[in-house]
C-alpha cells in the first residue's frame, strides 16, 4: 500500500492542524456561548451544556495546536448529536474553490476541484459508479455505471470504508462512505487518477483519467466553504408527452436564475421532474422562491423554530418570469426524486411540497438532517457551524432525524446501474406521465 | 427695578420651590421628541431636505455576508433600497406611496399587503419619522429613564395610529439623540422582535444622522454602517416600480 494511503482529509485534519494555537479559550468559549445563546432548545438536546464546557475547557486549555483545539470543539458540538454541528477549518471555508488557495495562515488547502466526472454511491458497503458526466474523464475513458471502485492510486477504498465508525443510521453510514469515496478522487484539475475498478462481470479494470474541473460553477456564500454549483435541464419525450427533467446539486443563489430560465424553458412541457438526489442543501431561503414556481397560491412549507421567534417558510406563486412577463406558476404534475443524500433544504423543500400534496416523491428516504443553521466565524478563523432552529414540515412534524419518505421507495441497486437503468427516475416517469 | 427684582425673587422661589418635583418627574414623551427634533437639527433644516440617498454596507457577521446598499427615501413617502450581496444578486424593496414590493433573485417579486404593507408605508413617511408629527400616533408615551446600551435614555413608547405598531425609543438623557429601538416587525413568515443599536451620529447637510445602527433579530445581528448620504439627492426615478413587479399590479 502507498505511503499516501492515509484516511482521507476530515474536518480536523486540514493543513493548518500542526500550526501553533494562540489563545483557544477565547475561541472555545466563543463557540460555547454562541451554542448556549442561539440553540432553539433550552435544555440542548438532553445535553448539560455546562457540564461540557466544565469537561473541555481544560481540554482547550491544554490544546498547543489548531488540530488539538478543533479536535476538542468538533467533540464539544458532537456532544449535542444533531446535524449541522461542525467545525469548518479556515483554510477550507476560506479557499476560493477554483484550485488551491492560500488562507490567512499562509498554509494551502489542498486543491479538490478536478474531478473524474463520476458520481458515486455507497451499496452494499462498496463504492458504486452512480451516474457519469457526458463527456467528462470517465466517460471518455469508458467507465460504466454499476462499476465498483476498489482502489484510487494504489489504495484500496475498502480500508477507508473499514475504518470508518460504527453508525447505526444507514444513511449516515452512507454519506461517510460517499465523503471519502468523493475525496480519494477528487484532486488537482490536471493530475491523474488512477482508479481500479471492478466491472460488470467482477473483472478488475485499471483506467487513467485526468481530473477536469467539475461541471457548473464555483459558488461561494458567506463563510460557507465554495462549493461547485451545478444545475441542467432537459426535455424528455415519451408516450407522445414531454417531461422536462431538472437537476442542481445545491441549493445557492447563484443557481436562482437558471432555475427560473429552466421553469420558463419548461412551461409547456406535461411535467417536470425534479432529481434532488445527492443535493445536500445550502440556503433555505432559496426553497420557497423554487417552491413558488409550482404553487397558485400562497403557501407555507414548513416552520423554522428559532429560541423566541417562529418563522413561516411562505412560498408565494411566481408570477412573473425571467423576461418580467406575467406567468401562472406551473400547474402540471410534479415528482420529486430523493435519495440518502438528499439532505438539508432539500428535504425542507422536499417534504413541504409533498405535505402540501402538490408533488409526488421518489426514490428513498432522506438524511434526515434538516436543521436551519448558519456558519460563524470563530476567534481563530476557524468557522463555527452550527443550527440555530428546529424545521418542522406543515403538519409540523420535524424532519432532523426522520427526514422524508418517499411517496414511492424506490431503491437503488447496482443491478440496475450496470442494465444502464434508473428505477427512482424510472418510477418517476411513469407517474407524470400517467397523471 | 422693584417690579424686576420682585420678579426675579418670585422666579427664584418658584424654581426653588420646584426643584424637588423636577428631579423627580420625567418629561413628557412630546417634549423628549421635541429635544430630538432640535438635536439633529432642527425642524427648519429637516424641512429644507425633500429627499435622501443613502449610501451604506450591510453585514450579517455570523453568515459573513456583507452587502452594498443603495436606499432613496423622499417626501411625503416614498422609499427604495438596492442591496446587492454576493452571490445572491440585487435584492429590490420599495414603495412609490401607494404599493410596496418586495423582489430578490432567490424568491422573485411580490406585493406586499396588510401588516406588511402598512409598516412599510409607515417606515417611508419621510417627515413623520424625522419630526414625529402627533398626528402620526396614537399614542406617545415616556415610560421613564432606563440604561439603554450603559446610556442613560427616556424610553418613549409610540404607537402608530395607521397600522398600531409599537416602538419602544430610547432617547439619550445627555444628548437627545435616538440610541435604541425596539419593536415587532411584521413580515410574511411571521412576527419578529427587533432591537436596534445606533450610534456614530454624524451631519449631512444640517442634519445629524446614526451612521452605525446594530440590529438584533432573534439569533441573528445585522450591522449597517452609512457611508454617505446626499442630501436632496434621490432622483424621481429612484422609486420606479421595478419591472419584476409590473406584471404584479392589476390593472
Amino acid at each position: 500500500m502507498p505511503a499516501a494511503c492515509g484516511p482521507a482529509a476530515g474536518t480536523v485534519s486540514a493543513s493548518l492542524a500542526a500550526t501553533p494555537v494562540a489563545d483557544p479559550l477565547v475561541t472555545f468559549d466563543s463557540a460555547w456561548t454562541i451554542i448556549g445563546r442561539t440553540h432553539w432548545d433550552t435544555t440542548y438536546n438532553g445535553v448539560n451544556w455546562t457540564a461540557v464546557r466544565a469537561e473541555l475547557r481544560p481540554k482547550a486549555a491544554a490544546a498547543t495546536t489548531t488540530g488539538q483545539l478543533r479536535a476538542v470543539l468538533s467533540d464539544m458540538v458532537s456532544r449535542l448529536n444533531q446535524s449541522h454541528f461542525s467545525i469548518i477549518p479556515r483554510e477550507i471555508a476560506d479557499a476560493s474553490g477554483s484550485g488551491s488557495a492560500k488562507s490567512p495562515g499562509g498554509a494551502a488547502a489542498p486543491d479538490r476541484s478536478g474531478s473524474i466526472g463520476a458520481e458515486v454511491r455507497y451499496l452494499d458497503s462498496t463504492i458504486v459508479i452512480a451516474q457519469i458526466d457526458r463527456d467528462g474523464p470517465a466517460a471518455r475513458a469508458g467507465v460504466q455505471t454499476g462499476w465498483r471502485v476498489q482502489s484510487v492510486n494504489g489504495c484500496p477504498l475498502s480500508a477507508r470504508l473499514a475504518r470508518m465508525p460504527k453508525e447505526p443510521d444507514a444513511r449516515r453510514e452512507a454519506l461517510m462512505a460517499y465523503s471519502i469515496a468523493t475525496q480519494a478522487l477528487a484532486g488537482a484539475v490536471g493530475d491523474t487518477a488512477t482508479v481500479l475498478f471492478a466491472d460488470a462481470g467482477g473483472a478488475e479494470r485499471t483506467v487513467r483519467m485526468v481530473r477536469a474541473p467539475e461541471l457548473g460553477m464555483v459558488a461561494k456564500f458567506g463563510n460557507l466553504p465554495a462549493m461547485n454549483a451545478q444545475l441542467t435541464f432537459e426535455k424528455v419525450k415519451s408516450a407522445g408527452k414531454t417531461v422536462g427533467i431538472i437537476r442542481f446539486n445545491i441549493w445557492m443563489p447563484v443557481l436562482s436564475p437558471q432555475f427560473d430560465a429552466a421553469v420558463d424553458s419548461l412551461r409547456d412541457a406535461d411535467a417536470i421532474v425534479l432529481d434532488l438526489r445527492g443535493n445536500f442543501g445550502g440556503v433555505g431561503g432559496m426553497s420557497m422562491g423554487i417552491a413558488g414556481h409550482f404553487l397558485d397560491s400562497t403557501r407555507t412549507i414548513g416552520t423554522m423554530v428559532q429560541r423566541g421567534a417562529t418563522l413561516k417558510f411562505v412560498a408565494n406563486p411566481r408570477r412573473v418570469d425571467t423576461r418580467s412577463r406575467g406567468v401562472s406558476p406551473y400547474a402540471g404534475p410534479l415528482a420529486i426524486v430523493v435519495d440518502e443524500l438528499s439532505i438539508s433544504t432539500t428535504e425542507i423543500f422536499a417534504g413541504g411540497m409533498q405535505a402540501l400534496g402538490r408533488a409526488q416523491v421518489f426514490g428513498v428516504q432522506t438524511s434526515g438532517q434538516a436543521l436551519p443553521s448558519v456558519p460563524e466565524r470563530l476567534p481563530n478563523g476557524d468557522i463555527l457551524y452550527h443550527a440555530i432552529a428546529d424545521f418542522l414540515n406543515p403538519f409540523g412534524k420535524p424532519l432532523e432525524g426522520a427526514g422524508v419518505t418517499p411517496d414511492r421507495v424506490v431503491p437503488l441497486t447496482r443491478s440496475a446501474l450496470l442494465a444502464g437503468r434508473d428505477p427512482a427516475l424510472e418510477a418517476a416517469m411513469v407517474w407524470v406521465l400517467r397523471e | 427695578m422693584k417690579a424686576l427684582r420682585s420678579f426675579a425673587v418670585a422666579a427664584a422661589a418658584l424654581v426653588l420651590s420646584s426643584a424637588p418635583l423636577s428631579a423627580q418627574a420625567t418629561p413628557s414623551a412630546a417634549d423628549v421628541l421635541a429635544k430630538y427634533v432640535a438635536a439633529i437639527g432642527g425642524k427648519d433644516a429637516i424641512m429644507k431636505i425633500t429627499s435622501l440617498k443613502q449610501t451604506s454596507t450591510m453585514q450579517v457577521p455570523a453568515m459573513g455576508l456583507t452587502a452594498d446598499v443603495e436606499a432613496y427615501q423622499a417626501a411625503p413617502n416614498k422609499m427604495a433600497t438596492k442591496s446587492s450581496i454576493p452571490g445572491v444578486g440585487e435584492m429590490l424593496q420599495g414603495t412609490n406611496g401607494e404599493i410596496a414590493w418586495d423582489a430578490n433573485p432567490m424568491q422573485g417579486a411580490r406585493l406586499l399587503s396588510d401588516k406588511e404593507l402598512a409598516q412599510t408605508l409607515e417606515g417611508a413617511d419621510f417627515y413623520g419619522n424625522m419630526l414625529y408629527p402627533a398626528d402620526r400616533f396614537s399614542k406617545m408615551e415616556n415610560l421613564g429613564v432606563a440604561d439603554f446600551n450603559g446610556e442613560k435614555s427616556y424610553k418613549i413608547k409610540l404607537v402608530r395610529k395607521d397600522s398600531g405598531t409599537e416602538t419602544t425609543q430610547y432617547f439619550s438623557v445627555a444628548t437627545g439623540l435616538i440610541v435604541g429601538a425596539e419593536t415587532v416587525q411584521q413580515s410574511q413568515m411571521g412576527t419578529l422582535q427587533i432591537s436596534s443599536t445606533l450610534s456614530d451620529y454624524k451631519e449631512f447637510g444640517g442634519v445629524k444622522f446614526p451612521t452605525k445602527t446594530e440590529v438584533n433579530m432573534g439569533a441573528n445581528k445585522m450591522l449597517m454602517t452609512i457611508t454617505n448620504v446626499v442630501i436632496n439627492g434621490a432622483p424621481a426615478t429612484a422609486f420606479d416600480i421595478p419591472a419584476a413587479v409590473m406584471p404584479l399590479i392589476k390593472k
